[in-house]
């Protein structure tokens, strides 16, 4: 693989890798949130 | 195409489909719908703007056009990405802490609801012919991929693979699913490219070999970033860049991603990290576009030339990986559609069907106007994709065209004076909208010869003589540089809009609604534990701030600068980018 392929995919890689993660991560976090507000909600309400 | 790779297109589509059905749990009220509930974070936004702004026609089209006339056309998305930048500093941060879920809706903040409506109608009807337009490239270039019969029955089975799956889940699942959703595909997509660029480079034995060929013809502009010749040349470059800006600040399927931020300051990240992932991303359909220029010269159809790739050289590198990649191509697809039938069902519901009914709606029942309007957008995109067929090409590009200046305009009014001239009202911004419109229109008309002798010379048979010769001097004069006006006509809008907004505005009376609102929205008040001011407050941030600033400067010097032909037009127009991207990450992360 040349140089510029090299680096091209590289970066490609890089990107899917922290893209695959990251926002796995960040759904988890909003799904938490707001299955505690839901929560809070309820607990309010009685 | 094996069956082992329809196997795994439909299987993904089924995939979609399930994943797709499922968020509809997350639906309570109609911000969850049109805004995400305004819960996304940064580099869920950055994955959903990404994959709403990429679809098929960047790798077919583009790829297409690099094939073509060379690797300045990566400027369409480079550009893009600045522009990205421009807004996440100085205009996203405002409407998204207007809390609005659409830019019409500013329009009535700012102007009028009269101006709104219209607004709103303008962009939904825009959009379904766009996603018409979007379907028919990407329905065109399955056929050729997969190597099928190309009739009329194969055309309308790829329509319905592009459009079923994303219409169901964006009418049911709105914002949360299209969000979702892009950040899985942007995946696969991403997939998808990383497998065609190294089996393209192996090819033309490496990319440098294949630019050395380029370097070896004389007078070959295929490697130059900024050529002084072509039709995408420096002026071209100018041109985009100014469109950008526009698409980055006005339009509704980018913002609306954006205003389902947690706050102004997680919309800005989302769209700087967008703008910076996209610029390596887009070589991956530049490289494979001078890849088949080299293997393939001569294709008289520079959108063939992707496909042709792809189908000559990934089925002998293993079975199932022209399955794979379709797959990535679909998922690019999918995701720009789902966006844009969020988009205009939020247009249509929000701006248009909301203002016309007087009484108040409930939760409800904007809900199932929400999801009967995404299935009329999908029907109408439907209709759109299959006319086009019999039209071919040529209705494409003449909608791009009077797309690029009709929408300059709206930009005008909404984001130049919208935001930054107190004194604009709505006699004015309707006045600026619709004749910077039709001058543009006019002109573009007057300058291209196919649009002068199918449609103006008919005319001027009925006009008075003298003016009639008038018109038909400017033509024949504009005629031999037909190509660089062309690129010139979104400037002539733009200047009749900036003219004529506020001219209008100060012959007739003050703007009579309180713009206190907007005024607080500059302010940095505190929103999900976070401030974040328009102006920046910090060295840090005045710093960051004149970064962007001086690298669009250096960007434009560069870029203007290849008309003397300077050698180094390409490494200062680069670097002022660079300067850009530096700017707009230390902005939003600082302060």
């Amino acid at each position: 693989m040349d140089w510029i392929t090299a680096l091209v995919e590289g970066i490609g890689v890089v990107i899917f890798c922290v893209w695959v993660v990251v926002p796995v991560r960040e759904f988890a976090s909003i799904r938490r949130r707001l299955r505690e507000e839901n929560a809070k909600g309820k607990h309010d309400a009685h | 195409m094996t069956p082992i790779d329809y196997a795994i297109v439909v299987g993904f589509l089924a995939i979609m489909a399930v994943i797709g059905l499922a968020i509809s749990r997350l639906i309570k009220d109609s911000d969850d719908i049109f805004v995400a509930g305004r819960e996304l974070t940064p580099f869920i936004l950055c994955a959903t703007i990404t994959s709403t702004n990429l679809s098929m026609y960047h790798f077919i089209g583009l790829g297409g056009i690099a094939y073509q006339s060379g690797a300045s056309i990566i400027w369409a998305n480079w550009t893009g990405g600045m522009a990205l930048v421009l807004s996440a500093c100085f205009v996203v941060p405002v409407f998204r802490r207007l809390k609005i879920r659409s830019v019409p809706e500013f329009l009535e903040i700012r102007y009028s609801k009269n101006l709104r409506t219209l607004a709103g109608a303008f962009w939904g009807c825009r959009l379904c012919v766009y996603l018409g337009i979007l379907l028919y490239i990407a329905s065109t270039a399955a056929i050729v991929i997969t190597g099928c019969q190309d009739n009329l029955t194969n055309y309308v089975r790829w329509l319905l693979a592009f459009s079923v799956v994303s219409i169901l889940y964006s009418a049911i699942g709105g914002a949360w699913a299209v969000a979702i959703m892009d950040s899985v595909q942007f995946c696969v997509m991403l997939a998808g490219a990383l497998v065609v660029l190294p089996i393209a480079a192996h090819a033309v034995g490496g990319m440098p070999k294949a630019f050395e060929f380029f370097h070896s013809l004389p007078g070959d502009t295929h490697t130059q970033l900024v050529p002084v010749t072509g039709e995408f040349n420096w002026i071209y470059i100018s041109m985009v860049m100014l469109l950008s800006i526009k698409w980055a600040t006005v339009d509704q399927a980018i913002l609306q991603r954006a205003f389902g931020a947690r706050s102004p300051r997680v919309a800005a990240k989302g769209m700087v990290l967008s703008a910076i992932i996209t610029t390596p991303i887009a070589l991956f359909w530049i490289l494979p576009g001078l890849a088949a220029a080299r293997l393939h010269p001569g294709f008289a159809r520079p959108d063939y030339a992707m496909p042709w790739l792809l189908a000559t050289l990934l089925p002998p590198v293993g079975r199932g990986i022209l399955g794979f990649v379709l797959c990535g191509l679909i998922a690019a697809q999918i995701s720009a559609v789902t966006a844009d039938v969020n988009s205009v069902a939020t247009l249509f519901t929000s701006d248009v069907y909301r203002s016309l009914r007087k009484k108040e709606l409930s939760q409800k029942h904007i809900v199932r106007v929400v999801r009967i309007s995404s299935v009329a957008c999908g029907v109408l995109m439907l209709y759109v994709a299959y006319m086009l067929r019999g039209f071919g090409d040529g209705a494409v590009r003449a909608n791009y065209a009077v797309v690029g200046i009709l929408d300059m305009p709206l930009f005008v009014v909404t984001v130049i004076y919208g935001l930054w001239w107190k004194r604009a009202n709505w006699q004015g911004a309707t006045a600026g909208f619709l004749l910077g419109g039709i001058v543009g229109i006019l002109t573009h008309f007057l300058v291209v010869d196919k649009y002068f002798v199918s449609y103006v010379q008919p005319l001027l048979n009925h006009l008075p003589g003298g003016f009639a010769a008038t018109i038909k001097n400017f033509h024949e004069l504009v005629r031999p540089h037909e190509v660089q006006v062309r690129n010139v006509v979104p400037f002539i809008s733009t200047a009749t809009a900036l003219i004529v907004t506020p001219v209008v505005s100060l012959l007739t009376r003050k703007p009579q609604n309180d713009a206190a609102g907007l005024a607080q929205a500059f302010d940095g008040g505190a929103e999900a534990g976070d401030t974040y001011w328009v102006m920046p407050q910090s060295g840090i941030g005045k710093f960051a701030v004149s970064a962007v600033i001086i690298g669009v400067a250096i960007f434009a010097i560069g870029v203007i600068s290849a008309n003397w032909a300077f050698a180094g037009a390409t490494t200062l127009a680069v670097a002022g980018m660079i300067a850009v991207f530096f700017g707009g990450m230390v902005r939003v992360y600082s302060e």
